[in-house]
């Protein structure tokens, strides 16, 4: 198989998606797990919420596959939300942090 | 480079050893329009209420005791504010917090419009004090509230999760059927249809204020509370225990004061009020707990304001406290009522819904818009921090309406009652500028 996918170019149009709540973008927040490419052009992301029975649970997972579309070889993609390992705040990048407050 | 690629990409501020796939803890919540119809519905109530506060104040006729305007004014504000925004609520906010869906969502739709019907019905009926208009739009919105609580009752026990929010969310809709008991025993008794209720219908109006307010509104935002405060401070890992406490001392004084209003015993009034002031406490400690343990440090304005609505509602129980105990407690029982309604309950509704309506609002107009490249946020349609005047007001103006009718002094209700219909106002203004907002969608 072919890896086909660069997955810091993916990471760059994941910065692009925003928790609406907070305003921070879904990889700072620590919400993208992990990203696999298993076969040839197939994208998949793990990825999380802040809280089980998030509100803004559908359109999040909605609008990360729409953003991780965008980059260059990717032909399908699934996008997983997981739960375990539960999020937590360190999961979160300094300047998320920052941001919230949160040290 | 290639074998980098092949073994994937892993958070960099985390470590996942391994994840497990969930059930989808999403999905179940009924389309964003079917609560915000309910939500308009409550807010452009709140403003009839505002602007009829405010006529009944210029025209010096509020709080003349069993006027008809007064009961209509009430029922503006229970029925058509509180309760059409709260259905909204309940709706969306059932399915985040127990992870369950509605059992019949076209039933709720169809009841939102029926709803409105029975309750522009029933509150012309009280104003003009038309006993058979009360008689059959009563029995009217009371087979829509049925239908709401039936349709909720059903699924909740479908729910997974049932910890004491659970227990909250469940009783209030089980007090509310009861309320609905009472509501149409008190309508037999004025029709002359049930001679019994008609003689003596003081227990059975306390019966039914105290299940509606306390039992109903009182549980749904004890027992919400623990799911949006630590939603909107991204809280976790907080100890639960004082919920537990809230919930069963919250019962036992709801039911001993029903208990008084039918068995007059100072002990089972003292007894109520005490547990009332418990109840109000451990649900404080609760929210501390919460708070304690928060992510999101800036604490924002509409949470300041569940947390005074909360401080009110402590004075709220004092004040029971200091009815129980006087013998003059009259005096001090007239302003109770309006000041656990705009108080605790009305400023709690404000406060959240400055969160709430913007989110579906979001969800509604905005939640697709990331396919136009726009990215769009919720604080983009409405400034949170806006929320201070008007919880100032509200906070104010409830506790003038109530010190007015302890101290009996007319110009300290009607000022009080301005600042609610000013805040109510601006509130109102508030609201309508995020759908303004997402009509003009960029």
């Amino acid at each position: 198989m072919i890896a086909v996918i660069d997955f810091r170019e993916v990471e760059a149009h994941l910065r692009e998606v925003y928790d609406p709540e907070l305003g921070l973008n879904v990889v700072d927040l620590g919400l993208i797990y992990r990203m696999e490419e298993p076969e040839e052009g197939k994208l998949v992301i793990e990825m999380t919420m802040t809280t089980p029975g998030c509100p803004a649970h559908d359109s999040l997972a909605g609008a990360v596959e729409w953003a991780a579309a965008r980059a260059f070889g990717v032909a399908e993609i699934e996008v997983r939300v997981v739960w375990n390992p539960p999020w937590t705040p360190e999961r979160m990048s300094p300047e998320a942090r920052r941001v919230l407050g949160w040290t | 480079m290639e074998d980098a690629r092949k073994a994937g990409w892993m958070s960099a501020s985390s470590q996942v050893p391994f994840s497990v796939p969930g059930m989808s803890q999403g999905g179940h919540s009924p389309p964003v329009t079917l609560p915000l119809q309910y939500m308009i519905a409550g807010l452009s109530c709140f403003l009839l209420f505002a602007c009829d506060l405010a006529w009944q104040v210029a025209r010096g006729v509020l709080f003349a005791p069993g006027s008809p305007a007064g009961v209509a004014l009430t029922h503006l504000l229970t029925l058509g504010a509180l309760m059409s925004f709260v259905m909204g609520a309940v709706y969306q906010l059932s399915t985040v917090a127990f992870l369950m869906p509605i059992a019949a969502v076209r039933l709720a739709r169809l009841l939102f419009y029926a709803y409105i019907a029975g309750l522009a019905g029933l509150i012309g009926s009280f104003s003009a004090w038309w006993s058979v208009g009360i008689g059959i739009f009563g029995a009217w919105t009371a087979a829509v509230l049925y239908g709401f609580c039936g349709n909720m009752l059903v699924s909740l026990v479908q729910a997974r999760t049932r910890g004491p929010m659970w227990r909250f969310v469940f009783l209030a809709h089980v007090h509310l059927a009861l309320a609905l008991v009472a509501a149409v025993v008190l309508v037999l008794g004025d029709a002359n249809l049930w001679p019994a209720a008609q003689a003596d219908q003081a227990p059975i109006l306390a019966t039914h204020i105290l299940l509606a307010a306390g039992g109903f509104f009182g549980f749904l935002i004890f027992g919400f509370s623990y799911k949006l405060v630590p939603m909107f401070t991204l809280s976790h890992g907080y100890d639960t225990r004082y919920e537990n406490w809230a919930f069963w001392a919250s019962l036992v004084a709801l039911w001993l004061f029903i208990a008084w209003c039918w068995i007059p015993m100072f002990a089972l009034k003292l007894l109520s009020a005490l547990c009332a002031v418990a109840a109000f406490l451990a649900h404080a400690q609760a929210v501390r707990q919460i708070l304690k343990r928060r992510i999101r440090k800036r604490i924002e304005v509409p949470i300041r304001g569940v947390l005074v609505a909360l401080a009110l509602g402590v004075l709220w129980a004092i004040g029971l406290v200091v009815h129980a105990s006087s013998f003059a407690g009259a005096v001090v029982w007239r302003g109770l009522g309006p000041f656990a309604l705009m108080g605790f309950v009305s400023l709690t509704v404000i406060s959240l819904a400055y969160k709430i309506v913007p989110f579906l609002v979001w969800t509604w107009r905005f939640a697709g818009a990331k396919q136009t490249g726009s990215n769009v946020l919720i604080s983009h349609l409405l400034d949170a921090s806006s929320a201070r005047l008007v919880i100032a007001f509200n906070a104010a103006g409830a506790l003038a309406v109530a010190t007015g009718a302890w101290l009996d002094s007319g110009w300290l209700c009607d000022a009080g009652a301005w600042a609610v219909a000013v805040s109510l106002g601006m509130f109102g203004v508030h609201m309508s500028s995020v759908f303004r907002r997402a009509w003009r969608k960029e």
